[in-house]
């Protein structure tokens, strides 16, 4: 998921603890975080958690013991949901479509042939995770009695998030690719929402998009062109064209348009040259560079109704009772608690 | 080329000092001596160092093809360079320099990017961090404190280890009706107050209301025990209410100083 150019990026990132992201409002890119508990939260040959009717409900435990975990952290979190995806995504989320139907049939396959073996299966398993409409319906409804708010982007989710940033309204992107920095988000961080599970591996990290720029020499607009030329969720990228070629690629067009007088006139010849080689290259540019986002949306961290929260959790899912009032017990102390304010407040 | 020579001691206390708050940053030399500001990873703390250069028993500092930069409000060109330090390595390899009394030789090879040092027969080269990959210095915070308190360090640092005992945060406040300055801790069961006033204290500006704010006692703590290394009779406070704390003291006989600010706690909304 995401565009191709996550490892040149993440050569950038630095360590982060949650005490240092403490009382940080975070705009959560939801789609991704869903994803990764539906894939990740699941049973040893794979299946997801289920309640008693058969329902999927990995994504309610991520979020009721993982999300929890960050607010009881002090941390401000936003969920930001994907809107209507850019006809350009089309091909993807088909092939998608398709990788999750073969995963599926493969999962049914190994699980009749390697019964002993569940690890076997679980690759397929977690490839054949989807966020649908009733996942994303369950985690707003569980969110909204958690007193976490939601954003309901025009377009990309991403995009969104990041413009929650620009605007001051969020510090940084939760997610765990790099697209959010591509759409203008200064910070970025990863493995946030996975902080909290039980056999947690990653660790927490962050990437500053000037820190990305700095280092590799180039704008913001120019790590649009490397994306675009390697690929996208909106583009497949150039045949044969790699990160490193790319990289040279943009940054001899940066040469070009050194030696030239006239701005305007080497801007359109790089764009000419880009043109050639992608198609749609200016409609995938517009979708990073001018993103679509909604301007009204609304944050308020609400209390938590945690009657609210024990009825749709434990009786129409089938949640342990100890467990959830565990939670929500640990939720209300950390609101009796105080803060810890940062420096830079004053500067 | 910078050399120089200090007794072992006094730079040994001014490391512990700065490592309260920063494992490592950007330590300036420039010819009035050494600079430091930091920021913790956590951007709650920071601390600012200077040590001057009338402290060393040598200090010379020069700068060939090295950047030469305005010297602010005088004029004049001054001269200095910067090097990345692990504070942590550096305090663990003065301690075991020796005892007291005892001075130290530090040589810095720009080129090599390393600092020579040698206590008696001790010869240790430390390699030095790349600038670049150290956060930039943090800008100087504009504060202003509605209350000042001068004091024993013994008074603080009995307040410090009493509150330790019990709990994980401390208020500090000044009493501007009764001009006393007070440390209260709580714990789930005990509680804890010690208050100073002003005839007990070596000065105290009272503020016109009442101010208190709320501290960690993790940074705090190591800020006591950074005051103590560097043995200093008296302590700065300013405070207000909801505010940064800043502590200052002296170094060195009063040719260095070291100020911690710490942001507080608040209740949460």
């Amino acid at each position: 998921m995401g565009a191709k150019i996550g490892e040149i990026i993440r050569a950038g990132s630095r360590p982060t603890s949650l005490e240092a992201l403490t009382g940080r409002v975070v705009a959560v890119d939801a789609q991704n975080t869903l994803y990764q508990f539906l894939s990740t939260i699941r049973q040893p040959d794979g299946t997801p958690l289920t309640d008693s009717a058969g329902r999927t409900t990995s994504h309610l435990s991520g979020l009721i013991y993982r999300t929890t975990h960050l607010v009881a952290k002090g941390l401000k979190l936003v969920f930001v949901f994907d809107g209507k995806p850019s006809e350009l995504k089309a091909e993807v989320l088909k092939a998608r479509a398709e990788r999750r139907a073969e995963a599926l049939r493969k999962w049914e396959e190994a699980k009749v042939l390697f019964p002993e073996e569940p690890e076997k299966s679980f690759k397929y398993a977690q490839a054949s995770a989807k966020v649908d409409a009733a996942v994303v319906e369950d985690a707003k409804r569980l969110l909204t009695y958690l007193g976490v708010p939601c954003v309901q982007a025009a377009g990309e989710g991403e995009a969104q998030a990041a413009f929650l940033v620009q605007r001051g309204d969020a510090e940084l992107v939760s997610s765990q690719d790099y697209d959010s920095l591509l759409f203008g988000a200064p910070v970025v961080v990863r493995n946030l929402t996975a902080a909290g599970a039980p056999r947690r591996k990653a660790a927490l990290e962050v990437v500053e998009l000037r820190a990305v720029e700095e280092r590799l020499g180039l704008t913001r607009e120019q790590l649009v062109d490397l994306a675009i030329l390697v690929g996208t969720d909106f583009n497949p990228g150039v045949k044969g064209v790699g990160v490193k070629r790319a990289l040279k690629l943009v940054k001899t067009q940066k040469q070009t348009q050194k030696q030239q007088t006239q701005k305007q006139q080497t801007q359109k010849q790089q764009h000419h040259a880009l043109e050639e080689l992608v198609e749609n290259y200016e409609l995938v540019r517009k979708i990073f560079l001018q993103p679509e986002v909604s301007e009204t949306y609304e944050l308020n961290w609400g209390a938590v109704e945690a009657e609210r929260v024990k009825e749709f959790l434990c009786e129409e899912h089938d949640f342990s009772v100890e467990r959830v009032s565990k939670v929500l017990e640990k939720i209300s102390q950390t609101a009796r608690q105080t803060r810890q304010k940062r420096i830079e407040q004053w500067f | 080329m910078f050399e120089a020579k200090i007794d072992l001691g006094v730079l040994r206390g001014c490391i512990e000092a700065i490592t309260a708050v920063a494992d490592e940053g950007r330590l300036r030399i420039t010819e009035d001596g050494l600079k430091l500001r930091s920021v913790d990873p956590a951007n709650v703390a920071m601390v600012s160092f200077e040590l001057q250069s009338d402290a060393f028993d040598d200090f010379s500092l020069e700068l060939a093809g090295a950047v030469e930069t305005e010297k602010e409000g005088k004029g004049e060109e001054g001269k200095e360079t910067s090097i990345g330090m692990d504070f942590v390595k550096l305090l663990g390899i003065l301690g075991i320099g020796g005892r007291g009394g005892e001075e130290i030789e530090l040589k810095l090879d720009e080129k090599g990017q390393k600092l020579f040092t040698r206590m008696g027969s001790l010869a240790y080269t430390i390699s030095l961090l790349a600038s670049d990959s150290l956060r930039k210095d943090p800008k100087v915070p504009e504060l202003e404190f509605p209350a000042q308190v001068i004091l024993e360090i013994e008074d603080f640092k009995r307040g410090i280890r009493a509150a330790e005992k019990i709990a994980e945060n401390i208020v500090l406040g000044v009493d501007g009706e009764s001009e006393e300055f007070f440390m209260e801790a709580e714990g789930e069961m005990d509680k804890l107050r010690l208050g100073l006033r002003k005839e007990q204290l070596i000065y105290l500006t009272p503020p016109a209301e009442k101010v208190r704010s709320l501290y960690s006692l993790d940074y705090l703590s190591a800020m006591s025990r950074g005051i103590s290394a560097c043995h200093a009779e008296q302590l700065t406070l300013n405070l207000g209410k909801d505010y940064p704390l800043q502590i200052d003291f002296e170094v060195a006989d009063g040719r260095g100083k070291v100020s911690y600010l710490v942001a507080p706690r608040i209740e949460s909304e």
